[in-house]
Parts: structure tokens; sequence; C-alpha cells
């Protein structure tokens, strides 16, 4: 009888927590989710992570093609100050599709398996120095026009950069020409030049020294800076200077010189400057600076 | 050769071993073939992780029960995923800890910290990094005195506190319950004790 009691007491005891778990595990008919599951969500972050990083290098190439070949040297003849000029060439299409994908692949990292042991700013400088050295690589190999117009032309309202300068140096009302060389004159006295439009140019060239009939004489596309004549004008254009269009799309990347940016934009009279109708042309000793002496 | 029986005991060999003597790790994996070893591991955390609980401010006992049971549901569905190189203890505090947080998101209220009302008093031993490195205060407080400072506190500094000082982990024990870095860890029980003695300020030596 006494062991009945005590039996009795012992089945009214509440279910332990584990009974009640066990129970319903047999109820719900939990099963544990397989571990591929779980090692396949882990990969596809990496992978993830990975393409993101990959396409946040693809933008940095694309920045570095464009902060190469800005033209930084002509800025005073372009848009007056460098900072003008760095307003305009500012690849924020691509500097915000690298901070974007940095951060997608900062995400992902982040919830992998073990990602949450990483300090933030290491994983973030991780990251970014990862896309940029990437990037810095796909530019040294000479892919960087090919990302910069390559994906740009899929993305709306963007201009790939090089059609963006050739539009500043098409403009020659402010003393702004950019075409290929079609011909030279045998006295050195003009040359003319097809501007990608098809439009020919016969410019006058009693101005320009031995550098700018080296950059001549090599033909193909060049940058001309001068003075706009009247349109009845025989010699419509004036030509002061005449740089090469070159495209750096690769390391190395010329620094131009200091004084390109240094000199005063005000005009100064100085030896082996050229003629009067020369000395108006904006900012005359910068773009001096650029020639070699001669 | 292995094999197991309903009382948690395994087999090796022939030779009977309890479950009791063998590693949570080894449990865990275990009660993938066999669910029954995985009350081993309840028995083995449902007090602690009752008492985290309350601590972490689920105050009605019917919720603590719902709450634990949901979390070792929870625990075994995701059994596979529980990373050996962690220990079980760590991983099963941040399955509990994650199944509090979305207790309080539902519930849209505000923990608050409780503390066993049964130890009379409590020590607390509270750096002073303004003073000599050497020097660290450990103040006796009754637990109403505790209770208050803590509730004034922001949630992640009581959470990082009560891992640290009631539940007694290790920072790459919290770091791996919390998900944080380690360095993280260092900075916010800092932060929380500095600032767990700015409130306890008239009551510091």
């Amino acid at each position: 009888m006494t062991h009945h009691h005590s039996s009795n007491k012992r089945t009214e005891q509440p279910p332990t927590l584990s009974t009640r778990v066990l129970a319903e595990i047999e109820r719900e008919q939990v099963v544990p989710r397989p571990r591929w599951t779980y090692v396949a969500a882990n990969r596809a972050l990496w992978v993830t992570a990975v393409l993101a990083i990959a396409v946040a290098a693809l933008a940095a190439a694309a920045t570095i093609f464009i902060l190469a070949n800005a033209g930084w040297q002509y800025a005073s003849a372009t848009h007056g100050t460098v900072f003008a000029l760095l307003l305009a060439v500012l690849p924020s299409v691509w500097l915000v599709a690298l901070i974007v994908f940095a951060l997608v692949g900062y995400w992902n990292i982040r919830h992998t398996t073990h990602g949450y042991r990483y300090p933030l700013p290491l994983v973030v400088a991780g990251v970014v120095l990862l896309a940029l050295l990437s990037g810095a690589a796909l530019f040294a190999a000479g892919l960087g026009q090919g990302v910069e117009e390559g994906l740009g032309r899929h993305l709306p309202f963007y201009r790939p950069f090089l059609d963006q300068e050739r539009s500043w140096w098409l403009d020659t009302s402010q003393g702004l020409l950019v075409g290929n060389i079609i011909s030279l004159a045998p006295d050195l006295s003009s040359f003319t030049l097809r501007t990608s439009s098809g439009k020919v140019w016969r410019i006058d060239a009693s101005d320009l020294r031995i550098a700018d009939f080296s950059v001549l004489a090599r033909g193909g596309l060049v940058r001309v800076v001068g003075v706009p004549r009247s349109a009845t004008s025989t010699v419509p254009f004036h030509a002061c200077f005449v740089f090469p269009w070159q495209i750096y799309g690769a390391f190395p990347v010329p620094i131009p010189p200091i004084a390109a940016f240094t000199a005063s934009t005000s005009e100064i009279i100085s030896r082996g400057a050229r003629s009067e109708l020369c000395r108006g042309v904006r900012p005359y000793q910068s773009l001096r600076a650029l020639e070699p002496n001669e | 050769m292995e094999t197991n029986d309903p009382g948690h005991r395994i087999y090796r060999h022939g030779v009977r071993m309890d479950a009791q003597d063998l590693t949570d790790e080894l449990i865990a994996h275990r009660a993938l073939l066999d669910k029954e070893q995985f009350a081993v591991l309840i028995d083995r955390y449902a007090e602690k992780l009752t008492r985290y609980l309350w601590r972490l401010g689920v105050s009605v006992r019917e919720d603590r029960e719902d709450l634990l049971q949901n979390a070792f549901l929870n625990a075994y569905r995701n059994l596979n995923s529980f990373d050996s190189t962690l220990s079980f203890s760590s991983w099963i505090y941040r399955v509990v800890h994650n199944e509090a947080m979305s207790f309080f998101r539902r519930k849209k209220s505000r923990p608050e910290v409780k503390l066993d009302a049964e130890g009379e008093s409590l020590f607390f031993a509270i750096e002073d990094e303004q003073a000599d490195a050497s020097a660290s205060t450990e103040l006796r407080l009754s637990s109403e005195e505790l209770s208050r400072a803590l509730d004034v506190l922001s949630e992640k500094y009581r959470e990082i506190l009560a891992l640290r000082f009631f539940e007694e982990r290790s920072y790459a024990e919290i770091s791996d319950i919390l998900q944080m870095p380690i360095g993280t860890v260092s900075t916010m029980i800092h932060r929380a004790k500095r600032a767990l003695r700015k409130q306890l300020g008239n009551r510091l030596p």
C-alpha cells in the first residue's frame, strides 16, 4: 500500500523540461536540419562576399582609370582649377559601387560561422584594401578602360569618361580642340585636324614650338589649346599649344609637373613667350610648364 | 562499437559509460543519432539557463519555461549547426540569449535585471581605472541596490555584465554568446563597469 502511494506521488510530479522537450520533439517529429544546409549557407556567404569584393574591385579599376586619365595637368585650361576638375571627374558612380559592394562583402563575411570574431575595422579595412589592390591589379593588367566603358555602357545615365573628356575639349569658344591630325603644311604654318564629329579644322601653327610640332609629327589624336578666330577667317583657330591625347590604360601613369598646378593663372610675359594672341590663353604659364624646355 | 540505451548510458567497446561522464560536445554529437541523448544536455543546462533567463529579466516562470522549451527545441532542430570549435555551453547560451531577445522584442518590453534574492548581499568587483591599476574595489551590495543600479544601464551593458559577473563567462565565451569580437567584449565590459561605477558612485569608498 505504502509502495502504491509513493508510486502515485512520483507520477504526480510535473514532467521535467527534458521530458517535455523530448515529447515535443516526438510529437512534432522534429529532426535536426541536415548539416549540408549550414555548410551550403556558410559557403554561399563566402561566395557572395568574394563576388561582392570582385565587383568592388571592378569599380576600383574603373575609378583608377578615370583618375589616371582625368588630365590633371590641363585642369587650368579645361576647368580653371584642379578642384573644379576633381568635382567634374569624381567617379561617384564607381565610388558608390565600390562602397556598396565592399559593405555587401563585409556583411557576408560578418555573417559567416566565425565572422563575428573579426573586429569591424579589420574586416572593413581588409575588404576595402582588397578591393583597391585587386582594382589596381586589374588596371595594371590593362582592364580599367574596358571595365569603365564596358560596364558604364550598361548603366543608365552613365557616359564613359573618355567621351566626357572629349566633349570638354571640343569647345573652340573656350580655345579647346581635340581631333586627329590630317595634314601639316610643309612650311609648318598650319595644320588640319578632324574632330570626332567629322568637322575639319584648319589651324594656324605660327605660334607653335618644336615640342608642339613633334606632337603633330607623331600624328593621331591631339589636344590643342588656342584662340578661336572669326568664322570668316581662312584659319579659324590659332594654336598656342599642342599636346598628345594619350590614354593611360595601365601603370605607369606619369605624374604631371608641379608647375602645371602652381603656376599663376595671371599671364606673365617671359622669355620664349608666344605671340600677343597666345598670352590671352588661360593660364599660359601652367601650360608652358607642361612642355619640355626649348 | 558503441550502442545506446534510453537511460543515457553508452556502451563503448562493450564497456558501459554513463553519458554523464561525457563532454557536452560529445553528447551533442551523439544526440544527432539518438535524441534521448539530448535529454542529458537539457538536464545539465536547465537550471543554469533558467537562472540566466531570470537575470535577463524574464520574470514570469511560465514565460521562462516556454522560452527554454522553445530554445531547446530550436537547439535540437539546429544541432547540426553546432560548431565543434565552440563550447556547447557558449552555443546553448547563445540560442537562449537569442530566444530571450526575440521574446523581449515580441513583448516590446524593456527587460529588468533580476538578481537572486536568496543571497542577502553580493560582491561585485569594479576595477577603478582612475586609480592605481592594481586597485579594484569589491563592493558588498544588496541585491536590490545592484538591481537598481543595473536597471539604469543600457540593455547591452546589463547583458554583458550579467554574463561576465553572474554567469562567470570568460571573454571568449561572451564573444561566442553575443557574437562579437573579443576586443569589443573587453571594451563593452570596461564601459559597462564604468557606467555601473558611476551609478554606484555614492556607494564607493
